[in-house]
């Protein structure tokens, strides 16, 4: 079978799921991805993604606490699997093996 | 911030269009964000606007009402194309209610209903054998339907016939499609 490949937006929620380990959950995964890259993501659209994720067998979600900043709504947090893992993985490796030797101003 | 004061109206509209296992996840995270912003209905309102459409890519995604309601539709519709289109064919040539047109009938009934089992099981990847299993079921209602209104107008064997052939003939199809794709890794 053919491996799945990320597309740039998975690619940024798997990394920000590795960078917020056991404390991965929608708002969390956003907020990362708007400090790193500047980029003002909907909450709807991280979710998405998470399903989508999930559904190859890349996350896995699990239930959390709820709080009363969240009108007693739980938390869904989303854990990568060994396989999410290796797909990043390889999906960072293939970007640095395309940019390698690549030099700033190519275009110019 | 308390939950009284995000917009309710908003949140009821994101509400209609998530799926029911996200719903609670992804209000409880926008009041998260309402307590944070700095101006929170601005802020709430945007995001449920730009949300709305995800959210419906993820109902179609899941195997619910959606997806198979549109799959069940188009199924019925190749369904309705192949009975209409062996009536046009085959309708110069044999007469009905014939035996023979009868019998014709019943086998093109059968291909499409096949046929649309199949399509119904393609269109739901995630859970193909529910999808068909509704399908079956909503093809033996509208058997039934069309057994109390033909009552006595077409013939008695044909009608029992129809009520198992058609339900039966798309799950068989959706079982065929469904086992082929998990055989062949799809």
């Amino acid at each position: 079978m053919a491996r799945p490949f990320l597309g740039a937006f998975e690619q940024l929620v798997l990394a920000a799921l590795v960078r917020l380990h056991k404390d991965a959950y929608g708002m969390a995964v956003r907020q990362e991805i708007a400090e790193r890259t500047g980029r003002d993501i909907a909450i709807g659209a991280v979710y998405a993604t998470l399903d989508r994720l999930e559904q190859k067998g890349f996350v896995v979600s699990r239930t959390g606490e709820s709080t009363p900043e969240r009108g007693g709504k739980a938390k869904r947090y989303f854990d990568l699997t060994a396989a999410g893992e290796q797909a990043l993985r390889d999906s960072v490796g293939q970007l640095q093996r395309m940019v390698k030797g690549l030099k700033l101003g190519w275009t110019s | 911030m308390d939950l009284m004061n995000s917009p309710r109206l908003a949140r009821g509209i994101l509400r209609l269009f998530l799926p029911r296992e996200t719903r609670d996840a992804v209000t409880g995270d926008l009041e998260e964000g309402f307590a944070r912003a700095a101006s929170p209905r601005a802020w709430y309102w945007k995001q449920v606007m730009r949300s709305i459409a995800p959210s419906i890519g993820m109902r179609w995604r899941s195997p619910g009402v959606l997806r198979i309601g549109v799959a069940a539709v188009l199924s019925y519709l190749v369904l309705a194309a192949c009975v209409i289109g062996l009536e046009a064919a085959i309708s110069p040539f044999v007469d009905a209610p014939t035996l023979p047109y009868i019998l014709l009938n019943l086998l093109v009934g059968t291909i499409g209903a096949i046929s649309a089992g199949s399509v119904i099981a393609v269109m739901v990847p995630m859970a193909p054998m529910k999808a068909v299993k509704i399908f079956a079921g909503f093809l033996g209602v509208m058997a039934l339907i069309s057994f109390a209104v033909e009552f006595g107008r077409a013939p008695l064997w044909y009608q029992i016939v129809l009520l198992c052939l058609g339900p039966s003939a798309a799950y068989l199809g959706g079982r065929l499609t469904s086992g082929r794709r998990i055989a062949s890794g799809a």
